[in-house]
């Protein structure tokens, strides 16, 4: 099971689309994958159409072994499921300090899950937390949308400051370029020097489309409403080199028809 | 693969379903998802383990593969459900870990055969929900195929909550049941569709129950137990020459050698030229059937023995697992030619004719059967308490192995007769003897395949570049089945003590002592035939 979190200490980057976008692709590519919504706003839940408000955060914290499983909820598409959020998990900082080893209470939950999922997504909230130290404890490789801006850029070197003095693993960053505008000059330019600068940055990007933004209005992924739209073919490009970077194989990309 | 919790409810559609789906949209907000055609395989072991246990195995075959499921009957609830490449033959071939322990656990080694192959037809509803949200599908099922020729088809309406909207379904079945065409289903519907097929439940055990009174006579009792085994032999027979699974060759053999014990035990009552040259047969049977059973064995084990071998190169594993396999191959073929030879179907011809027609004659005076039967037993304990008299010599493991073919003869004896004893006495005189008997054997299966290892050394020859690593690999198997064997044989000798010891002595005492009512049979017997 490899765990992929879309995180910025930096809100409004296009985390949650990332989320919602390549569990899609994943599942899509025959992946069995499940999306944990960390956010206590709940978009990623929003998006998969399920109510939020589900989730006995309490008996998900308590029992390790059906807490989990008791949470997950079926989406709309195969191979696709998901851990709905809601606004409880606001406390979840709390809740999460009061046992042992508190940075290390995500990777205990998801032991159980191991054999039932070949990725998890874990959507994050944009903040620098106990729950985001978790995050980065259990995540195998930390996906991080930037917006080709100077204070989104410094969003990231703060971010990967924060892992060096604290000791997690810098090569687990894999930063993004999202929402970005080509017709804007900055953008362009930001986009070049800071590639030129980390070797690590996915080279696809996810451009300002209409479409992305529709995904509130369909509360599907991009490309199950749009697939031949630039913002779906950017998601659809963007997995593939997150793919191939993190050394998954990638498998028939047909869609399995959905048996009993 | 998913673990699924929920109950899936099925009913039975009238073949005529036209305007079904029009009902359906009336009483759900639904969707039409598609079609598809898949050809659904019902597996089952041949003596029907997965009913037995109350489960269900299915593996729908599309475009890209398998889509197993396990299920538990009368439509409880499905336990698995995944994707595989390919159709699994055994539990061990089934790719996910957990799939694998649970049927492991339900079917053990035995092979997982296509029962059942019919053609389904497949639509597909999505039930929708609060904001748009797919809460549950439903399958519109239509089975059909040559199995189904006489009734057409059958179709199936099958209704699942999508994972976290169990608590939905009652409000849905309660719908789904108002629909005048659709008729829950009393029994599950693979159950059904297997007795639209006109398949009987398999029926087939190996270890099958011999009920025998005293006062059966003797021929014919004998006859019963040797006609019993033999159709166990012969219902594996068909699966040892087309080597299906290993375990028709094992329940093949066991049979052969309860008939071999039983037969020896009591053959003074059969036509004696005839006695001799079956008893040189089913020698001969033994003798052909071992070399593959002990490759089998050998297979069956090696990933655990290599598993505990560290820093072991898969290379080299890979290559122990083809050489065996060869030299399996091999047993096999000299086997499978045995058993199709003019020998064996005359040994067939004149075993069945004596187990079916040597109980019709009466002519020759005969004891009682359980006065045969206590003799005869009494003089296996005999031979066994000889056996193992004095220091057991645990390191002699030709002694040892003798004892424990007596020991075996024994326990066949004790279970093939044991209606004729009293109940009690034969459970409490098996247990200490089970035991014995299954250290011994396991003593006896690492020797065997200790053996084999050194054979397999000597025969085979390895590239220069493996041939270290080969070498050293066999070296360590001999090691640690070498150190296994010694933790074993200690584990004998206590077991041993248990079983020499006086109480036991003394069940086995009560448990063959004639009773007066034989004794008085036996010598009116003895004073008639004089």
């Amino acid at each position: 099971m490899n765990v992929l979190a879309t995180y910025n200490i930096k809100g409004g980057v296009g985390k949650t689309a990332a989320a919602v976008n390549l569990s899609y692709a994943a599942s899509l590519a025959g992946y069995r994958t499940l999306v944990w919504d960390l956010d206590p706003q709940g978009a990623a839940t929003f998006y998969f159409r399920v109510e939020p408000g589900q989730v006995d955060k309490d008996r998900l914290l308590a029992h390790k072994k059906h807490g989990l499983h008791d949470a997950v909820r079926a989406t709309d598409f195969a191979n696709l499921e998901l851990i709905p959020a809601d606004l409880s998990f606001r406390n979840l900082d709390i809740e999460l300090s009061d046992g042992k080893k508190p940075t290390k209470r995500l990777t205990k939950l998801l032991e159980p899950l191991a054999d039932d999922y070949d990725l998890v997504f874990l959507d994050c909230a944009p903040n620098l937390s106990v729950v985001s130290e978790n995050v980065f404890n259990v995540a195998d490789w930390l996906l991080v949308p930037l917006i080709p801006t100077p204070l989104s850029l410094r969003a990231y070197a703060q971010l990967k400051g924060f892992c060096c003095t604290h000791g997690f693993d810098t090569g687990k960053l894999l930063p993004f370029f999202s929402m970005v505008d080509r017709r804007r000059q900055l953008h362009c330019e930001l986009i070049t020097s800071f590639a030129s600068e980390h070797s690590e940055v996915l080279r696809s990007f996810i451009p300002y489309t209409s479409q992305v933004e529709r995904m509130g209005e369909q509360r599907a992924p991009v490309q199950s409403f749009a697939a031949s739209s630039p913002g779906a073919r950017a998601f659809a490009s963007l997995w593939q080199a997150l793919a191939g970077r993190i050394g998954l194989r990638l498998r028939n990309h047909e869609h399995r028809p959905a048996l009993p | 693969m998913a673990e699924i919790r929920y109950p899936p409810v099925h009913f039975a559609v009238a073949p005529d379903y036209t305007g079904l789906a029009a009902a359906l949209a009336n009483s759900f907000s639904t969707e039409l998802a598609g079609t598809s055609l898949v050809r659904r395989h019902f597996l089952e072991t041949f003596d029907g383990r997965l009913e037995d246990a109350g489960r269900m195995l299915a593996a729908d075959q599309h475009d890209h593969g398998y889509r197993l499921e396990l299920r538990r009957l009368h439509g409880e609830h499905i336990d698995w459900s995944m994707e595989c490449k390919t159709l699994p033959h055994t539990a061990n071939t089934v790719d996910h870990p957990l799939l694998r322990t649970r049927l492991r656990r339900l079917i053990g080694p035995r092979a997982l055969l296509s029962r059942l192959v019919l053609k389904v037809e497949i639509t597909t509803y999505k039930v929708i929900g609060e904001a748009g949200k797919t809460v549950a599908e439903i399958y519109l099922e239509r089975h059909t195929g040559a199995p189904l020729k006489a009734c057409g088809a059958m179709v199936v309406l099958r209704m699942r909550v999508l994972r976290g909207f169990a608590s939905l379904l009652p409000a849905l079945t309660a719908v789904v049941s108002t629909i005048p065409q659709l008729q829950p289903l009393t029994e599950d519907f693979s159950l059904q569709l297997a007795a639209l097929a006109g398949l009987d439940r398999p029926r087939y055990f190996s270890k099958p129950a011999i009920v025998l009174s005293a006062e059966t006579p003797a021929r014919t009792g004998l006859c019963d137990v040797l006609n019993t085994y033999w159709s166990v032999m012969r219902a594996n027979e068909g699966g040892v020459i087309d080597d299906i699974d290993i375990e028709f060759l094992h329940d093949f053999r066991v049979a052969m050698r309860r008939s071999r014990s039983v037969f020896n035990d009591c053959r003074q009552i059969l036509p004696k030229p005839q006695a001799k040259h079956l008893k040189r047969e089913l020698t001969w049977l033994n003798r052909i059937t071992g070399p593959q059973r002990d490759f089998d064995v050998l297979s069956d084990q090696l990933d655990d023995y290599l598993a505990q071998i560290p820093k072991l190169k898969a290379s080299i594993s890979v290559l122990l697992h083809e050489r065996l396999e060869t030299q399996r191959a091999r047993c096999h073929r000299q086997l499978q030619t045995a058993l199709r030879s003019e020998r064996y179907r005359k040994f067939r011809r004149e075993w069945s004719r004596l187990v079916t027609h040597a109980s019709s004659d009466t002519k020759t005076p005969i004891a009682p059967l359980a006065h045969l039967v206590r003799q005869a037993l009494a003089r296996r304990y005999r031979r066994v308490m000889k056996s193992s008299w004095g220091k057991p010599r645990l390191h002699d493991l030709d002694a040892l192995h003798s004892l424990r073919k007596e020991c075996k003869k024994l326990r066949y004896g004790l279970e093939a007769l044991q209606t004729l004893l009293p109940r009690s006495l034969v459970k409490t005189a098996l247990i200490e003897l089970k035991a014995l008997q299954t250290l011994m054997g396991d003593s006896w299966d690492l020797e065997v395949q200790r053996g084999l290892l050194r054979k397999l050394r000597a025969l085979s020859a390895v590239e220069a570049d493996v041939r270290d690593g080969f070498t050293t690999l066999l070296t360590t198997l001999d090691k640690l089945l070498a150190k296994q064997q010694d933790r074993i044989l200690g584990q004998t000798l206590v077991q041993l003590r248990r079983f020499r010891h006086k109480r036991n002595q003394d069940i086995y005492k009560k448990l063959l002592k004639p009773a007066h009512h034989e004794r008085s049979g036996h010598l009116q017997h003895q004073g008639r035939s004089r």
